[in-house]
């Protein structure tokens, strides 16, 4: 019988730990269909607290990358069916406090884990869950250009949410089309439709800079460090380097923006924000005068991005880009 | 002088100022008839109802000149702090040192409602792709963008983590328009792990001491900041004196609220009242003066209680107000519907509680950083509120939503759920924006129902 999983939406989490403590981890895409819904609630904090009563469901771990998200763990009160761990992820950087109070924070999760069932990490391994994540993260990416756009969105979302990848000759071919980058909020899975909308449309995505995308995922690990320390290296790798949009200051979004397009030159930029989420909205007007090509912003409605008017203004854009 | 308390127009206020004055009214040097605030847009003030003391005077003017208070500091040397976001802990620390002023930029929360709008405040945030999605505190960049309301700060001191998002990105927008900010992280208040070792806190919670040892280091780095900036240390002795005197603030406000909250006939109106809670986070720049407002008011409220006089009758309903209100006028209304303040939680009663005296200066001021009640879950906040509503014979409570706040969407129910669940007293959530007339009648209608069932309660024994 499969494990139980511990799900967690916020690249923050890093399957690794969950996993070197003998639990299953899963970074959901939720749904938006039958997601909590309310007046000024974010639908992905909304959507993950409904999966968090999800069934095979042993834990999920809220972060407070977010106020939305932080208070989206009360959603159900005490009442929720599986239990709920609030990991507080810092949003300063700068100081070495910051970085020790993640490491701490990744220790209180680690004890929530072993009260949830599972073990401490036995000698190795940690590590040897960082290789094996590693290598498979790459293999994601290295896939990418074999593949259309939705077919890599759904490659990655499987990953994600299972940490395993189908065999590589299960592939798509690549769409082509104008190169974009995609950048913003986390997507759920109704909205991988927007990747669609984008292979339809003439385009690709080159660069996925989404909270689900590669922008938010660890630095590679160092093998020296990682014998030394895993845990240490760890949560460098993730705390230390993932450029998020809750980073205070936030400078760390813009130089991985810089150098994304210095690295993959794109077309455009299509910048994608829930409604009610401030992050994401304060930032595109930065991000349309930081940005040397033209930047579409669209709102994830309700239904997913592809629905209706988002996928028109996705054609036009492409259009206009051609 | 001392008039049978009245509730006041402007126009009202302007032959009672003259009144006062031929009876030999002393006041401050900002001291004034209200009426002069309305030349400098506080359009808002012609369509309040005032407290006639003398203390309510001092209190208004008090308010209404703190940007100039603010500019005369500048002007004599002085070193500016804006604080940001964490409501009553930084300005601790800076009026511990000699010739430093703080004050929060987030106040600005209330210029479009206390200016009607006229500044535009809000239409400078919505060109800047801050719209109405986010709370009304979006008004404080278009404040930093105007500059025409506060001088800007020498240094900004803004909390990051466990806090709002919409106070987290309008400050990093500010950020990103060149205004240096130095970020200090408030984290998330979590549940002491069995077996961790815990400290109480002050306001009756608790939090994990290496919380709050970690609270403790961002705040001697802040300190360090601060003291670089008034050109002298902080140390324990400064901050010590420091916490004593804002806790005499604090301690003030405290018996002014009980005085008001548990007196037959409420003393001072709602409005008046959620003014002078607002002195506890920046003492409104200036904390001696602070102290000799909350004085007078003090000393009317005792008069008032002591002649059993004061506004709305004895069976007014006695409501818990949850939030502060984007619309000052509400207090107003409430009172109108038949209700009276018996409680009240604006978001910052980690502002009121006094601050221990008996640890560590540094160690106490972390404490009372980590009651804040937006640091913790809504829970918390709610069992406070459940507590207190109880305690103080609360009849009714009102969440008022604030429009666009990230905690608004999840909390309100919370809080509504649990004092119904805990103390069984009625409540509702209602959204005020920050000019409230067009949904007026409506708001109205559903606190008129709200008293009537808690009326109907009365005498049933529930
Ligand atoms: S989309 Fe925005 S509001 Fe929603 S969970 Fe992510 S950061 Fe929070
Ligand atoms: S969202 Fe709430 S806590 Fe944040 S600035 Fe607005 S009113 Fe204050």
């Amino acid at each position: 019988m499969p494990l139980p999983s511990v799900i967690f939406a916020s690249s923050f989490v890093p399957p690794e730990w969950i996993e070197a403590h003998g639990l299953r981890p899963s970074r959901v895409a939720p749904r938006a269909a039958g997601a909590v819904e309310r007046e000024g609630l974010c639908p992905f904090a909304g959507a993950f607290a409904a999966a968090a009563d999800g069934p095979d469901v042993a834990a999920a771990v809220f972060t407070t990358t977010c106020d939305q998200m932080r208070r989206a763990a009360e959603i159900g009160g005490d009442g929720g069916r599986a239990e709920r761990f609030v990991m507080h992820v810092p949003s300063t950087w700068q100081t070495p406090a910051a970085h020790r109070l993640y490491r701490e924070e990744l220790g209180r999760l680690g004890r929530f884990l072993v009260r949830l069932g599972g073990h401490g990490p036995a000698p190795g391994e940690l590590a040897a869950c960082m290789e094996r994540r590693e290598a498979m993260r790459d293999e994601v990416l290295a896939r990418r250009p074999r593949l259309t756009s939705r077919a890599h969105g759904d490659l990655a979302m499987r990953f994600h949410e299972t940490g395993v990848l189908p065999p590589a000759s299960d592939t798509v071919p690549a769409s082509g089309g104008s190169p974009l980058m995609l950048l913003g909020g986390p997507m759920r899975r109704e909205d991988l439709g927007l990747f669609d909308t984008i292979d339809r449309s003439g385009g690709c995505v080159a660069v996925d800079g989404t909270e689900s995308g590669e922008r938010e995922w660890p630095r590679r690990f160092d093998r020296r460090r990682m014998g030394g320390d895993p845990a240490g290296e760890l949560a460098d790798a993730y705390f230390g380097h993932i450029p998020a949009v809750f980073r205070r200051p936030d400078s760390g979004l813009f130089d991985w923006l810089a150098a994304a397009l210095r690295a993959t030159p794109v077309r455009g930029i299509v910048v994608v924000t829930h409604p009610w989420c401030d992050a994401w909205r304060a930032e595109v007007p930065r991000i349309r005068d930081a940005s040397p090509v033209p930047v579409l912003a669209l709102d994830l409605a309700g239904a997913g991005a592809s629905a209706g008017e988002g996928s028109t203004r996705v054609e036009a854009f492409l259009e206009a880009l051609r | 002088m001392n008039a049978p308390p009245r509730r006041l127009t402007l126009d009202d206020w302007d032959a009672r100022y003259g009144d006062l004055r031929r009876a030999g009214l002393r006041e401050p040097s900002y001291g004034g008839p209200l009426r002069r605030h309305v030349a400098d847009g506080d359009h808002r003030l012609l369509r309040l109802q005032f407290d006639n003391s003398a203390a309510a005077l001092r209190l208004w003017n008090f308010l209404l000149t703190e940007e100039d208070r603010l500019h005369a500091a500048r002007a004599e040397g002085r070193r500016i702090v804006g604080a940001m976001k964490d409501l009553g802990t930084v300005p601790v620390m800076a009026y511990s040192l000699p010739g430093v002023v703080a004050f929060y930029p987030d106040g600005a929360w209330w210029t479009p409602c206390v200016m009607e709008m006229s500044d535009e405040l809000l239409a400078v945030a919505d060109r800047m792709g801050i719209d109405e999605t986010f709370c009304p505190v979006r008004a404080m960049l278009g404040a930093f963008v105007t500059r025409r309301h506060f001088p800007i700060p020498d240094l900004l001191v803004c909390s990051a983590g466990a806090v709002c998002d919409d106070f987290s990105a309008i400050a990093q927008r500010l950020n990103g328009l060149g205004h240096p900010i130095l970020w200090w992280e408030a984290p998330h208040r979590s549940e002491p792990e069995p077996d961790e070792e815990a400290v109480p806190l002050p306001g009756g919670g608790r939090a994990p001491r290496a919380q709050v040892a970690f609270l403790e280091s961002e705040l001697r780095r802040v300190g360090e900041a601060l003291g670089r900036l008034a050109g002298t240390d902080l140390d324990d002795a400064r901050l010590a004196d420091g916490i004593q005197r804002a806790n005499g603030i604090r301690r003030r406000l405290r018996e002014l609220r009980e005085a008001c909250f548990t007196a037959r006939v409420a003393p001072l109106p709602a409005l008046e009242l959620l003014i002078a809670e607002m002195l506890a986070i920046h003492f409104c720049s200036d904390l001696e003066e602070a102290g000799a407002v909350l004085d007078d008011l003090l000393d009317e409220v005792r008069r008032r209680v002591a002649a059993g006089t004061g506004f709305g009758g004895a069976d007014a309903v006695r409501v818990y107000w949850v939030n502060p209100v984007a619309d000052l006028r509400m207090m107003n209304r409430l009172e109108a519907a038949g209700g009276r303040l018996c409680g009240t939680e604006f978001l910052f009663s980690h502002a009121l509680d006094g601050i221990p005296e008996d640890v560590p200066c540094w160690e106490a001021l972390a404490r009372a950083a980590a009651a804040d009640p937006m640091a913790g879950p809504a829970r918390d906040r709610a069992a406070r509120i459940a507590r207190d509503a109880a305690a103080l014979g609360a009849e009714a409570v009102i969440v008022s939503r604030i429009p666009g706040a990230s905690h608004c969407a999840t909390e309100g129910g919370v809080m509504a759920d649990a004092v119904r669940a805990a103390a069984g007293i009625p409540a509702v959530e209602i959204e005020v924006p920050p000019l409230s007339d067009a949904v007026a009648a409506q708001v109205s209608t559903r606190m008129e129902a709200l008293f009537e069932t808690a009326r109907a309660r009365r005498g049933c024994g529930t």
